[in-house]
């Protein structure tokens, strides 16, 4: 039996953090997968680079329960780091975690609450789910 | 049987151009005597066996003149062309082919079908492995092997056709989705980066058609992100996802009159242009042996060899990359903003006017 699978296109403000872009929410009985880009602004100057904390967690906003890391696509985890050394360099990644629930309407992304440099999304809604083939 | 080389079973238009005019039960009983004598668990079936299967296939009995007649046109008849081997054994009082190869259902060639077939592959072959995805690639590899195992060239031949066959493009992965879409009539959904704006962005796509220009695929159909008909090029769209939605199919959209009137796939603007510009001696040639678009015209043929030329079609980011790309043997007269835009490239600038 084929679990159904819903996408969201995320349109908020919410979902742009510096260079970084939370795209898309798929959810599925057995996962749930968020779709970032990444790029080096045209103004680039220095170097950069991208990981990921394999602590991050999703939660349904203003919910305690988390939902931890199960993989990633295209993104390393600390302490490994993809290096972006000249405005040229961008990325598309996933990540995916545990199933949220079916019902949840707006869900947050978090990294390190206490490092601006991280990844942190809040509230990012999930409206017009469209079921995929 | 010497001379006759058979392959690709069930697919011949030889024999079907002959069975076409073959009386359609004698066709089917040749099929039937032909199944019995390669039907390797029943070896030399007798005449009476041969009657059996036809009565049982056809629900009709045979004489068994009939069924010799059959025999020897299938033996002997050469419009019919089959020519088939087949050998009665005493010792096992029954029917056989004499080359244990041989079926009518596979392709009688001749030498010159042979070389064409072979000349053929090797234009096929260059459409599978980059050129083609998988989706083809199998039906395209099935032919080749058919017609290369059987008819290997001869040792030290070398091969006399080579096109272009350049790297893997970025996306080609999801030819396969887009080609779905387009033909199950699905809409699409990708994340879309844009070299220009270095942005990205979601795109909800109703796929029309998919165009190679330049050893580049692009995509073209719908956009509801942008409400109007707009090419993607596949290098630039990261995973796509076929949804479970109705399809839109704009009744104006005619993949034909799209780019009848444009070099590229990306048009700068809506209407035709009529564009002129001369070109060296050495590019005229050029242009002359193969023009850039179906409107080409040569306005006037100048002393030193020059030539002034004018299209008459959509203005494109193609063209302008081409009149850049031969700026040192061409320079635009009209309209002006192209000329602007390809002098403002020239100089190291974007190009905007």
């Amino acid at each position: 039996m084929k679990t159904k699978r819903i996408l969201y296109v995320v349109k908020s403000k919410r979902a742009e953090l510096k260079q970084i872009q939370l795209l898309r929410v798929e959810t599925a009985s057995d996962y749930t997968k968020i779709d970032f880009a990444f790029s080096n602004p045209i103004t680039y100057e220095g170097g950069s680079s991208v990981n990921i904390n394999p602590m991050v967690f999703i939660r349904e906003s203003g919910q305690t329960k988390t939902y931890p890391l199960l993989k990633t696509d295209q993104l390393p985890l600390t302490a490994n780091q993809l290096n972006f050394n000249t405005k040229q360099h961008w990325l598309f990644f996933s990540l995916y975690f545990d199933p949220i629930p079916k019902n949840a309407n707006q869900i947050d992304v978090l990294e390190d609450e206490k490092n601006q440099l991280s990844l942190n999304f809040y509230k990012i809604p999930l409206e017009e789910g469209l079921e995929i083939l | 049987m010497k001379g006759l080389n058979p392959i690709c079973q069930n697919t011949s238009l030889h024999y079907l151009r002959n069975a076409m005019s073959l009386n359609k039960e004698a066709s089917i009983r040749y099929k039937i005597i032909d199944s019995c004598l390669r039907n390797a668990r029943k070896p030399f079936p007798s005449m009476e066996e041969l009657m059996e299967a036809c009565t049982e296939q056809l629900g009709k009995e045979f004489s068994i003149s009939t069924l010799q007649k059959d025999i020897k046109a299938m033996k002997e008849d050469e419009a019919l062309g089959f020519l088939a081997p087949i050998k009665f054994s005493k010792s096992q009082n029954g029917y056989y082919y004499e080359d244990k190869a041989y079926s009518i259902s596979r392709i009688p060639l001749s030498q010159n079908d042979i070389e064409s077939l072979l000349a053929a592959t090797e234009l096929l072959s260059t459409f599978s492995g980059e050129r083609v995805s998988s989706h083809f690639e199998s039906a395209v590899d099935k032919i080749l092997k058919s017609v290369q195992e059987k008819y290997e060239r001869a040792p030290g031949k070398r091969s006399i056709i080579q096109l272009e066959n350049p790297p893997k493009q970025r996306g080609y992965e999801h030819f396969d989705l887009f080609f779905r879409a387009a033909k199950e009539r699905r809409p699409i959904t990708f994340v879309h980066f844009s070299y220009v704006k270095r942005k990205f962005s979601n795109v909800f796509l109703h796929v029309y058609l998919l165009k190679e220009f330049q050893n580049r695929w692009y995509v073209i159909g719908f956009s509801e992100t942008h409400q109007s008909i707009r090419t993607f090029g596949i290098d630039r769209i990261l995973d796509p996802i076929i949804l479970k939605k109705d399809f839109y199919m704009d009744p104006n959209f005619d993949p034909v009159a799209q780019f009848q009137d444009i070099f590229g796939v990306f048009p700068l603007r809506n209407k035709k242009e009529k564009i002129s510009f001369q070109v060296d001696a050495m590019l005229g040639n050029y242009m002359l042996s193969q023009p850039l678009h179906e409107s080409q015209k040569v306005l006037k043929y100048c002393q030193n060899g020059e030539l002034l030329i004018e299209l008459d079609l959509l203005p494109s980011q193609e063209l302008i990359d081409r009149f850049c790309m031969w700026s040192s043997q061409l320079s635009v007269h009209k309209p002006l903003w192209i000329k602007s835009k390809v002098e403002s490239l020239m100089k190291g600038g974007k190009g905007e006017n």
